[in-house]
């Protein structure tokens, strides 16, 4: 009943909210205050429920309900779909829809069109479903996705507990942990709901009796006795799982292939057929459609091997040229990750006191950290690292309340909880939504790029301010991009002398373009002023000098976007 | 018989449609009735949740490696018969070192037992 008053609480504050009226910390700067309170009742609802040992179901339906006040916020509140590089993802299912199929050879993103799985899927989706576009339900994946992780962790968790407070506050604390915001319309979300598939079903069902999971829970009505042969569904299902994965993503057969090479080795893991999979579907899939894509790149691969300095500094060096803003949203970020870890800490040591098998625990929150020696995966490696441990960690955290099913819940630590909770999920509203305001689009800058799309010719220049705005959602292989924020110093310091004149003189290049566009938006700006990737009036002059010129004219114009091309291309 | 059936079906829908992505209806019924079979079917796990998110994770795996079939055939094709292949040569050699293990524990052996 409380729990069903805080829903309702919530969904009225929703309907307050002004998407325009967004200030630099993102999300938070538009909810009411009513939000907040009605997420706080839920995380202290919650608290109370499970220091009363309240019934699994009970414990279950406050998770699934804070999952989504949280994850869910951006769907129900924004008018258009958040981040540009979904609406990239949108370009690639459009482009299967149109072409009929993949062809790695495409010189933009050739990386999706040699892991499709994703794509491919959701193409079949749009169309079974009668849809013009992805775009239709893409906004709803951070829902879909992070309720299919709380199942999966659920079946991961009742393998190895059989007591409701430590399995729902695990599943809490990895929702509230998860700021990586790897949920959204992307191949790996996907995956990742796989990996955690492929380790539920592996630690509930092909662990050996030596790893003590089984023997540390209680009895279960489902439990599986120590040697019986797991069902053929389960393994057609383990599988599939490692087949999509190889097809589907990067780094996720990666650390697919680390994390079950880990839980082999330390004896978790009773069988080795699963890792022998995953690595030859990985191997097959590499060299088999994702070939030329990977003969392209082997070179960056291979340099980054054993590379551990380097792919960290990949990872945090770019954090120098933030503005305050952005830091303070960084280091959100990464003091959660230390809040996690930390509570995974105290959680691991609680448990060894109370005398509880550890080992697979350990085991798969620290194998994915050895991530961090093959790849800096595009700078993004330690938060991949973070993202694959997580699962891990939140359970260790969830043992520091509630070690064994015999334990009972103080008054002090039901508060503490209640506190903690809190805590995480406002630093969770920050580290993952807080950079919204530009990766949140207007009405007008999805008007621009819907322009800009649909009249571009092919071989066009579209030269962008950044890579932050509704980009390549439609004919996303036919054009060429320029983001000035991704230039050389040298082209930008040529391009500052004369804007107009420089592009002008780029996109009369017939060889190599046909034609092109100028796109710029509010987005933009704030994106290269955060990140710091452009000085803030480099965007202003580029504007002026475009506006002030014969060779381009004005062709959109909004609030929040402008787009230019060579007088008399229109 | 309901895997051969869902596999037949999903296989017949791939192949329906000449264009992308596949053919729709008949495509829906199948992507429902795999999660329906795993649900309804297992033994193993009697638990509700543990059987759905099988059926969804098998349905979302069945359908990826149909489409990327559909994208992608002989490739695809080989390595389908390829997994065939290893998982059945493998639940052969788990079925048989069961049978060896029930064989020798019904073994009498030990003085206790001959007493």
């Amino acid at each position: 009943m409380f729990v069903a008053a805080m829903v309702l609480l919530w969904a009225w504050s929703l309907a307050q909210t002004d998407e325009s009226a967004m200030g630099g910390y993102g999300l938070v700067t538009i909810l009411p205050i009513t939000a907040f309170v009605a997420l706080m009742g839920a995380l202290v609802g919650y608290a109370v429920a499970a220091g009363r040992a309240e019934r699994g179901p009970v414990l279950g339906t406050y998770v699934t309900v804070i999952t989504v006040m949280v994850h869910g916020v951006p769907a129900f509140v924004y008018d258009h779909l958040r981040f540009s590089w979904a609406w990239k993802h949108v370009g690639v299912v459009e482009f299967i829809q149109r072409t009929g199929g993949v062809d790695p050879s495409v010189p933009v993103h050739p990386v999706y069109q040699s892991w499709p799985g994703f794509f491919g899927i959701n193409a079949w989706i749009t169309e079974a479903s009668n849809l013009d576009s992805a775009l239709s339900y893409a906004s709803w994946a951070p829902v879909l996705f992070e309720l299919l992780f709380v199942g999966a962790l659920f079946v991961l968790f009742r393998g190895v507990t059989s007591d409701p407070r430590l399995l729902w506050t695990g599943i809490l604390f990895f929702t509230l942990g998860n700021w990586v915001g790897q949920d959204y319309f992307a191949p790996q979300a996907l995956a990742y709901f796989m990996y955690l598939m492929v380790l539920a079903i592996v630690l509930r069902w092909y662990a050996t009796d030596a790893s003590g999971i089984h023997g540390s829970s209680d009895p279960l009505d489902d439990a599986i006795e120590p040697g019986t042969l797991p069902s053929l569904a389960v393994g057609v299902v383990l599988t599939l799982a490692l087949m999509t994965i190889a097809s589907t993503h990067q780094i996720t057969p990666i650390a697919t292939i680390v994390v079950l090479a880990a839980l082999r080795l330390a004896r978790v893991m009773k069988v080795t057929w699963p890792v022998v999979a995953i690595v030859v579907f990985s191997l097959a899939w590499m060299f088999g459609p994702a070939r030329d894509f990977v003969v392209d790149n082997i070179r960056g691969v291979v340099t980054e091997i054993g590379g551990v300095e380097s792919n960290l500094e990949n990872n945090l060096v770019a954090a120098e040229f933030f503005n305050e803003t952005q830091l303070r949203i960084s280091q959100m970020s990464r003091l959660l990750s230390a809040l996690i870890a930390a509570f995974a800490g105290l959680g691991l040591w609680r448990r060894r006191r109370h005398r509880l098998p550890t080992k697979w625990v350990v085991v798969a929150a620290g194998a994915p950290v050895l991530l961090v020696l093959l790849s800096s995966y595009g700078g993004e490696v330690l938060f991949r690292a973070y993202l694959f441990a997580l699962p891990f960690a939140a359970f260790l955290a969830a043992s520091l309340w509630f070690p064994r099913s015999q334990t009972v819940s103080t008054r002090l630590g039901i508060v503490a909880m209640g506190v903690v909770l809190v805590g995480l999920t406002a630093t969770l509203l920050i580290a993952g939504f807080g950079a919204d305001n530009r990766q949140v689009f207007s009405d007008a800058e999805v008007a621009a790029a819907e322009f800009l799309f649909e009249n571009a010719r092919a071989g066009a220049l579209i030269v962008e301010g950044s890579r932050d705005y509704p980009r390549q959602h439609r004919n996303y292989e036919l054009f060429q991009y320029l983001p000035l924020d991704r230039s050389t110093p040298e082209t930008l310091e040529g391009l500052l002398q004369d804007p107009a004149t420089r592009i002008a003189g780029w996109m009369s290049d017939t060889e190599r373009y046909s034609g092109g566009f100028v796109i710029i938006t509010r987005s933009q700006r704030e994106s290269v002023t955060a990140l710091g990737t452009l000085l803030s009036p480099t965007l202003d002059r580029v504007e002026q000098s475009l506006l002030e010129s014969d060779e381009f004219e004005l062709v959109f114009e909004d609030r929040d976007a402008r787009v230019f091309a060579p007088a008399g291309q229109q | 018989m309901w895997v051969v059936i869902v596999a037949i079906g999903q296989t017949a829908s791939v192949w329906a449609d000449a264009g992308p992505p596949l053919q729709p209806s008949l495509s829906i019924v199948f992507v429902l009735t795999v999660p329906g079979f795993v649900i309804l079917d297992l033994e193993q796990p009697k638990a509700f949740t543990a059987r759905l998110m099988l059926g969804v994770a098998g349905s979302i795996g069945l359908n990826v490696a149909l489409v990327t079939l559909g994208l992608l055939p002989s490739f695809v094709w080989i390595a389908a018969v390829g997994v065939f292949a290893f998982w059945g040569t493998q639940r052969y050699l788990a079925a048989r070192l069961l049978r060896l293990e029930v064989a020798r524990a019904s073994r009498p052996e030990g003085p206790g037992r001959r007493r």
